[in-house]
């Protein structure tokens, strides 16, 4: 039986990332705090399949975009931003 | 995150510093209730623009489009691009956005903005800069449904910032 990680996130994604990942969040589980662009880098290994869009996908944190990076914290709303599209 | 409410706004009034009236909607939007209140007594300009659902999208015929929003995100990154508009375009007495999401056809409105300025430049320039702004950040996503069933999402390259953070090195 192996151990739960001590740290699980949720992060929301949308558009072609959700369809990637086939739902509207992807759980990711570690061992110690992450920082936002070890997460992206994560994602995108995950999901190799929409590696295209890694460089142009930004992080949201409570609904606000990080300028610099950062460690997430558990409680924080995390979401991947892949290139907008509305207007 | 698809919103479970079809409606967010944020209305600031004409008697409070930068009034404004910013929203998300499932619903046909109301352009002419917007461009009827888009006025303001010190201003000689109301500039109005509508985006709308184009039927086509490089020669491909297209016959629906789906916007998804992160909607909270969306309401208030569209009220932080009105605060950097108020920032650049200090003259602008009212502003007004409204953006749609959900499935809409060929024709209808996806986003309708007003600006109210005492003259036109200043008008034109703000209203530029809102929808410029807009597509490059708030979080809302086009799906194009083509004539011949095909569906794809739209993430264009400038539709993203790097003054935020991303993977890609900043240069």
């Amino acid at each position: 039986m192996s151990l739960p990680h001590p740290i699980q996130y949720e992060i929301l994604v949308f558009a072609a990332l959700r369809d990637a990942v086939g739902h509207d969040t992807w759980q990711l589980n570690c061992d110690q705090p992450l920082s936002a662009a070890r997460l992206l880098a994560h994602f995108f290994e995950a999901f190799p399949a929409v590696a295209g869009l890694a460089d142009h996908t930004r992080v949201a944190v409570n609904q606000e975009f990080l300028h610099a990076d950062r460690l997430l914290a558990v409680g924080d709303e995390i979401a991947l931003i892949p290139p907008v599209s509305g207007g | 995150m698809t919103t479970t409410q079809d409606l967010l706004e944020i209305t600031t009034p004409f008697d409070e510093a930068r009034p404004r009236y910013v929203a998300i909607t499932r619903a046909d939007i109301d352009q002419h209730g917007l461009a009827d209140r888009g006025g303001h007594p010190a201003c000689g300009a109301v500039l109005t623009f509508s985006g709308t659902v184009r039927n086509h999208h490089l020669a491909r015929p297209v016959v629906q489009l789906a916007y998804e929003a992160y909607a909270p995100m969306a309401l208030k990154e569209m009220d932080r691009v009105i605060d950097a508009m108020y920032d650049q375009y200090s003259d602008v007495r009212l502003a007004q956005v409204v953006h749609r999401f959900g499935t809409m056809p060929v024709g209808a409105s996806s986003i309708f903005l007003t600006v109210a300025a005492p003259h036109r430049p200043e008008g034109f320039a703000a209203l530029r800069f809102l929808i410029d702004r807009i597509k490059r950040d708030v979080p809302i996503w086009k799906k194009e449904f083509y004539a011949d069933g095909e569906t794809d999402w739209l993430h264009p390259e400038d539709g993203c910032c790097h003054h935020h953070l991303t993977a890609k090195p900043k240069t």
